[in-house]
């Protein structure tokens, strides 16, 4: 039955619940941000003491999550260290570029899907989604064979331009597209004009929370992708910064504080991204083929 | 709405020209590729099916477990019981029994087959083992999601924490995460060793437990995260009044959710299952690159990662492209199979 | 703008002649529809041309790196080498102004992986360094041939080199790469450690089995006594040569891994890796690796390579001595060895610069530099590595004293496959559910599989 008081058992239950997922979620981020200012230099750990390190050795993880002493030169550090900057500027440029790119070719090719009629829609369209199903790594290989025949891998082109055609995109796009009444278009174009005009002036601007939800995903993705990168990069120039990351790892040790600090940095315009879109998000969600 | 004919291919042209050149050109290459030997130093060699025979194929046993005699007797009883089964029953028995039967079919024919590649079928097995993570990120995140849908202080707040896992990856959560699991010093066997003297199990050495550690590290990562976005949307169009009603009729919390929310998210969770199963079956390379570099003893390796060592360090191409097609082969089957399954219970 | 789109639709309309179709159905369009961000189609439009742009741009940044001065690329794997390369490259400009050179790094562990594929996807890369993966890139024939340079090239005396380790970079006879140094292993024991628990340090002639006994009283000793070297010993196994057998064939061509020497070495390994846990599993999951742990005084004895002397000397809070290997189970001393160098890529396109650039890359300053890092190639430089390191009581000389003893494993194309399936099977004897001699058997037949069905030897 309806509780008049707010803060009813199980209500409280259930914070009490939320609270305790919460801290669950939050404990590794937060030893993330505590070894961040740590520090390697055993000098520095000799006056700091015993749990100052990044793994001492007693058992008590909750003493030891941040140190006495906050090296926050850790910061600044990471981009004497490595070429950090250039990883920061190679995943900003590719990420930006890759989702504009994306945003373009998989709205107009949805539009074309959604509201133009052709002969062979269907057709085109069914093998776009049967592409969806196939694997990353069944077109990585002949893509870096066809690249290196090129000679495009180690280059920009190779990072920017094949991930900027996703079927997933226009997938997306074409069921929002589809939900646009009719009427719409018919009523801004009574004097006829063309296709493009129609989409310019039409869909686009009702598309909105579609195309920012599209674009954010589309970025995070592109920010966070580590093996594409991986296999088609060999020098320090082109970098991004999941493979940057790796600079701060050995065969099997890791500079922890460093590393942490890096991760921090590469995480940063993440969530300002996210915290940036988030009303974006809600709204969006419903193009997300709820209705299937 | 009529256009000129022209126009709608200029509206595709960006698209297919790279979709075609990115995508579907890559397909049929290497399409052509898993039936070749080639380590891109030397000119590639047409192989046939050798590459496939190699991954999945299966070679008589030496030494059978059973008599042969028996075996053959088996596999003939199962064949008329197969034959009875499709001629006379009907209905959901007959789909039991024809499960049945094929196990002990498969069951029979094992002991005199072994596989050329066990591992490969190891691998397999790890890939889908992997995926068992993924009703139980779900569960997490309707759970959530529900326990979100309430009016609670600081509910933004809460929905910015479980959100932020999900967004930070990367090298460092990687490592960090191997810490955690660390036999020794690790924060969960820490915990585990206060209320049970013995200690946790040896989570990333151990082949037992290697993989349950990188379910729990995906679970902690994927729970708050999008797909809990969804869940909250889809229970946002959910009427309260139904709840209302169901309470005035005496219903429980738990009876209200089986017959109100869950057919309610129902389309969410199909389009949640689907996506992750598309996307679970390539996943676990990252993992598996940073951590464990397959785990001990190849328990954490799964297909892609075995496609990226074949392809990328062995270079071994062909092979490689043959399992990224077996890998494809399976995503399709499962897609279909849990399309067929879920249409069925989705309810509008 | 206007005249573009006009284009398409067939029609010419110039600019602003009579108002847009598009204009009344705007208003109408906005009374109709909800209030929907105003996505500027300029913006649009101008976002997409910007697209094509780059896309243009990119193209081009590839072929106008033509016209720019020869830049050869050198690839290592950083870390402690970088200054020293850094040095010889800038050493190498001063002779030959107007060549750029430029670093890659690839990461430690997968150095080897990425320089064959940046070779094989014939990106451009000339100088790379060379260590024990040489198998892999000689057998594919990877490497440019060094010998005419060699002949032709007065200023390089190849016979200061010390001959063994020149012919490590032979490949049926014919040279693909130079070395600077010589990377050997010793072991290296805490002596604090040993003083703590009252144990005779290790001599000379110390055997495998007084090593064990060594490792598990300290063990011991650390369990009951906090504060002390929690291990013993910590390897990341036990290495076969103690047992007299070796990975692979002296040939290279089949596994080495039979008969009862085998056994007893993967028996001993999952006893005290796994059964007494007498020994550490270092650089294994959840441990930190293999020199952390000495440094931090958590193991007190490990093997030591040429390499560590750097962090031994700076890092060590505790006086280190090093120690030749003991004497294995058939009573031969042996050890790992390997050799630090560089080569040529064979698809480079400037071989005489790249040929310039290597002789600054393995020579006299070079080695010199390096000093700290790995015992030199040049032998007349050898005589000084005790005393540029000098440090009083670590008896250094431990490295040149297993010289002698080092057998260096075949190199073979499989290197990569053949040392991770050994790492498979002994992973998998470790878990304990399985007899060790099933894991034999099928450790040398898996091998043997690898090694005859391998295309790189075809």
């Amino acid at each position: 039955m309806r509780t008049r008081n707010p803060l009813s058992l199980a209500k409280t239950g259930g914070l009490l619940l939320l609270v305790a997922v919460g801290i669950t979620m939050l404990y590794p981020l937060l030893w993330m941000v505590g070894t961040a200012v740590k520090t390697n230099d055993p000098e520095a750990l000799l006056r700091e003491g015993a749990g100052a390190g990044v793994f001492p050795d007693d058992r008590n993880i909750l003493r030891n999550l941040f140190p006495p002493v906050w090296h926050w030169e850790n910061f600044p550090e990471v981009f004497r260290v490595s070429p950090f900057a250039r990883y920061y500027f190679n995943s900003a440029v590719i990420a930006l570029v890759v989702t504009a790119g994306q945003l373009a070719t998989s709205s107009l090719a949805a539009y074309a899907f959604g509201r133009l009629i052709f002969r062979g829609r269907e057709k085109i369209f069914f093998l776009y989604l049967a592409t969806l199903m196939i694997p990353a790594s069944v077109t990585l290989i002949p893509l870096f064979i066809m690249m290196s025949w090129a000679g495009l891998v180690d280059s920009y082109f190779v990072l920017l331009v094949p991930p900027m055609f996703s079927a997933y995109g226009t997938f997306m796009l074409r069921q929002f597209f589809k939900g646009i009444p009719d009427e719409l278009e018919e009523a801004a174009c009574i004097d006829g004009c063309n296709a493009l005009m129609r989409f310019v002036h039409v869909v686009l601007p009702l598309s909105g929370p579609a195309l920012a939800t599209l674009g954010i995903f589309t970025f995070l993705g592109n920010w966070q992708s580590f093996l594409y990168p991986l296999v088609m990069v060999s020098s320090d120039r082109l970098k991004t910064i999941p493979l940057g990351l790796l600079d701060f790892v050995d065969q099997n040790s890791a500079n922890w504080p460093l590393l942490m600090a890096a991760s921090i940095w590469s995480i940063l315009p993440v969530i300002g991204i996210f915290l940036f879109g988030q009303r974006f998000f809600v709204s969006g969600t419903r193009l997300g083929g709820v209705k299937g | 709405m009529r256009n000129k004919p022209l126009t709608p291919w200029l509206f595709l042209a960006p698209s297919v020209l790279g979709f075609a050149a990115f995508t579907l050109f890559p397909i049929v290459f290497s399409l052509a590729l898993a039936f070749c030997a080639w380590d891109l130093f030397r000119p590639p060699r047409w192989v046939g099916w050798d590459n496939f025979q190699q991954l999945l194929g299966f070679t008589v046993r030496e030494a059978p477990s059973i008599p042969p005699g028996l075996g053959v007797i088996l596999l003939a009883v199962c064949l008329v019981l197969a034959a009875g089964v499709i001629l006379r029953l009907r209905g959901g028995v007959r789909l039991g029994l024809a499960v049945g039967i094929a196990a002990v079919a498969i069951f029979v024919l094992l002991q005199f087959l072994e596989p050329v590649n066990e591992r490969f079928w190891y691998y397999t097995g790890n890939t889908f083992y992997l995926l068992l993570g993924l009703p139980l990120s779900m569960a997490c995140s309707l759970g959530l999601a529900v326990l979100l849908n309430q009016t609670i202080p600081g509910r933004n707040l809460f929905r910015l924490a479980f959100f932020l896992p999900s967004i930070v990856g990367g090298v460092g959560i990687y490592l960090l995460w191997k810490w955690i699991f660390n036999t020794d010093y690790g924060l969960i066997n820490s915990v585990i060793s206060l209320v049970h003297p013995a200690g946790g199990p040896a989570w990333l050495e151990s082949r037992a437990w290697a993989k349950n550690a990188l379910i729990i590290m995906n679970i902690w990562a994927t729970a708050g995260g999008a797909n809990m976005v969804l869940y909250l949307a889809a229970l946002q169009n959910v009427d309260p009044q139904l709840h209302e009603a169901a309470c005035l009729d005496g219903a429980g919390k738990w009876h209200q959710f089986l017959a109100i929310t869950w057919p309610m998210v129902s389309p969410t969770t199909a389009f949640i299952l689907i996506m992750g199963i598309i996307g679970g079956f390539q996943g676990g390379f990252d993992a598996a690159y940073v951590m464990t570099r397959g785990g001990p003893a190849g328990a954490t390796t799964t297909l892609s990662y075995f496609i990226y060592e074949n392809g990328f360090r062995y270079f071994y191409m062909g092979r490689a492209a043959a399992a990224s097609w077996i890998l494809f082969v399976m995503v399709l089957g499962l897609s279909l199979l849990n399309w067929k399954w879920m249409s069925s219970r989705i309810t509008y | 703008m206007w005249k573009w789109r006009s284009w398409i639709d067939g029609k010419w309309s110039a600019r602003g002649s009579r108002p847009s179709p598009l204009r009344r159905g705007r208003t109408a369009l906005l009374a109709q529809a909800p209030p929907a961000r105003q996505w500027s189609a300029v913006t649009a439009t101008r976002s997409f041309l910007g697209i094509l742009l780059l896309l243009a741009v990119a193209g081009c940044s590839r072929s106008a790196v033509n016209e720019e001065p020869v830049t050869l690329r050198l690839m290592s794997a950083g870390g402690y080498n970088r200054t020293a390369e850094e040095e010889a490259v800038a050493r190498f400009r001063a002779k030959n102004p107007g060549i750029q050179v430029e670093f890659m790094q690839a990461p430690g562990r997968d150095y080897y992986v990425k320089a064959l594929a940046t070779i094989a996807a014939g990106s451009d890369l000339d100088v790379l360094w060379m260590g024990s993966g040489f198998g892999l890139f000689s057998w594919r024939d990877a490497l440019l041939p060094l010998d005419d340079f060699l002949r032709d090239d007065a200023d390089f005396s190849i016979g200061l080199y010390q001959d063994a380790v020149v012919d490590w970079y032979r490949h049926r006879g014919v040279l693909l790469g130079l070395p600077y140094g010589i990377d050997v292993q010793a072991m290296v024991y805490n002596r604090a450690a040993f003083d703590a628990a009252g144990l005779p340090y290790p001599t000379p002639d110390w055997t495998f089995d007084e090593y064990v006994e060594m490792a598990r009283r300290l063990t011991a000793f650390g369990k009951m006594n906090a504060g002390a070297c929690r291990y013993g010993a910590g390897v990341d196994k036990i290495a076969p040569h103690y047992f007299g057998v070796s990975l692979l064939s002296e040939d290279g061509a089949k596994s080495g891994f039979h008969g009862k020497a085998a056994r007893e070495w993967l028996d001993t390994n999952v006893k005290l890796l796994r059964g007494e846990r007498s020994f550490l599993r270092v650089g294994a999951q959840g441990t930190l690796d293999r020199l952390s742990e000495f440094l931090q005084g958590r193991v007190a004895m490990v093997e030591a390579y040429s390499w560590d002397v750097g962090d031994l000397r700076d890092r060590a809070r505790f006086p280190w001595v090093l120690m030749v290997n003991p004497l294995g189970r058939d009573g031969q001393r042996a050890g790992w060895a390997s050799s630090s160098g560089f080569a040529i890529s064979a698809k480079t396109k400037y071989p005489r610069e790249a040929w310039h650039l290597l002789k600054e890359l393995v020579g006299a300053e070079m080695q010199v530099k390096l000093m700290a890092t790995t015992v030199p190639a040049r032998t007349d430089l050898q005589a000084r590595y005790l005393e540029t390191n000098d440090i009083p009581g670590a008896n250094l000389s431990a490295f040149l004293e297993m010289l002698p003893y080092v057998k260096i494993a075949p190199r073979i194309p499989e290197l990569l496959e053949v040392s991770q399936e050994n790492d498979y099977w002994f992973e998998l004897a470790l878990q304990g559910d399985d007899k060790t001699e099933d894991i034999m058997d099928r450790l040398e037949h898996s091998t043997n599989l690898i090694l005859s069905t391998s295309p790189a030897r075809q």
